[in-house]
C-alpha cells in the first residue's frame, strides 16, 4: 500500500507534535547516540551512534515514514548512511537481540533473503503489514504509546545500537594454492 | 515559626512541590511532585493526564535526560530532581512474533 489516504494536514500536524516533542529530548539524543540526519514530512532518517564503544561507529541508520499517521503505524527501513538505500538482514550486521520473559531469544530484525530488513515489533507497520501478523492490527495499538517517533528510536537504541560495546575481527584460515609443475 | 517548620526551610521545605516535564510518547505533560513522592507517583500522574491509561504502569519504562532508567520505588529527592527537569516515559517493547 502506498500514497497519502488521510488529510496530509492531520498527518502532518501529528508529525510535527511527535518530532516536536522527541527534540525536547535533545540531552538524552546525545547520550544515547541518536543523531537526526533530517526530518521533513514524512520521513524522519536517524543515525545510531554506539555510546557504549570506542571508537565510535554507527551502528544502523533508520529511515522512519509517518506517511498517513496515525491511521497507518510508522515504516522503519534500515538504510545505508551514505547511499540512502535499504539494507537486507544480512547487510545490516546486528541481529537486535533480546530475551523474552521466558528466557526465550528473539531477534527484532527480521528479513527476507534479497528484500529489505524490517523490524518486527508491534508498532512498526511491517510488522502489522506482514501476512504472520494479521491477527495483530496496528488499530489494536494506535494510541497506547506504541508506535511513535520515540517509541521507534528508543527501541533500535536498546536492543541495536546501545547493545555494542566492542568492535570485533573475523579470521578465515583458507587452503592457499600453488602452482602445479609444469 | 516551631524549630520543625526552620527544619524545613523558607516557604515550608520539605512540602513544596516542584513541576516536572514528563514527556509520554509523543506527549508532554507537566506534574507537580513532592520531593517524598516516588517516581510511580509521578509516572501515574503523568501517565493519566496524556491519558495512555491502556497498559500497566510495569509496562513503562521512565528515563532522565542523561537517558538512565529511573527505578520507579525510590523518591523524587533520591534523584536530586529539582523543578523543570524532563523525564520521559516509554513503553516497553512488546512481544512480537
Amino acid at each position: 500500500m502506498s500514497g497519502q489516504v488521510v488529510d496530509p494536514r492531520v498527518s502532518r500536524a501529528k508529525f510535527e507534535r511527535e518530532l516536536k516533542q522527541f527534540r525536547r529530548l535533545e540531552a538524552m539524543h546525545r547520550q544515547r547516540g541518536w543523531w537526526i540526519m533530517s526530518a521533513e514530512f514524512p520521513v524522519v532518517q536517524v543515525a545510531f551512534a554506539t555510546p557504549n564503544c570506542r571508537p565510535v561507529a554507527i551502528a544502523v541508520c533508520a529511515r522512519i515514514d509517518f506517511t498517513n499517521y496515525d491511521l497507518w503505524a510508522p515504516s522503519v527501513v534500515f538504510v545505508d548512511p551514505f547511499t540512502a538505500q535499504p539494507l537486507t538482514l544480512e547487510q545490516i550486521a546486528l541481529p537486535f537481540a533480546r530475551a523474552l520473559p521466558d528466557g526465550t531469544p528473539q531477534n527484532l530484525i527480521q528479513g527476507h533473503a534479497g528484500r529489505p530488513a524490517f523490524l518486527c515489533l508491534p508498532g512498526v507497520r511491517e510488522y502489522h503489514d506482514h501476512p504472520a501478523h494479521s491477527g495483530d492490527s496496528w488499530l489494536l495499538h494506535r494510541g497506547s504509546g506504541e508506535g511513535g517517533l520515540q517509541f521507534i528510536v528508543d527501541k533500535i537504541s536498546t536492543y541495536g545500537s546501545e547493545t555494542v560495546t566492542n568492535l570485533g575481527v573475523q579470521m578465515r584460515v583458507t587452503l592457499q594454492q600453488g602452482f602445479a609443475p609444469p | 515559626m516551631s524549630d520543625k517548620d526552620k527544619d524545613k526551610g523558607p516557604g515550608g521545605g520539605q512540602d513544596k512541590k516542584i513541576e516536572l516535564v514528563v514527556v509520554v510518547s509523543g506527549d508532554e505533560v507537566k506534574v507537580k511532585a513532592k520531593p517524598e513522592d516516588t517516581l510511580s507517583d509521578v509516572a501515574e500522574q503523568a501517565l493519566k493526564k496524556s491519558e495512555h491509561v491502556g497498559r500497566p504502569l510495569s509496562d513503562w519504562l521512565m528515563r532522565n535526560e542523561a537517558g538512565q532508567v529511573l527505578d520507579l520505588g525510590r523518591t523524587v529527592a533520591s534523584y536530586g530532581l529539582k523543578d523543570g527537569d524532563i523525564l520521559s516515559l516509554t513503553l516497553e517493547a512488546g512481544v512480537a512474533g
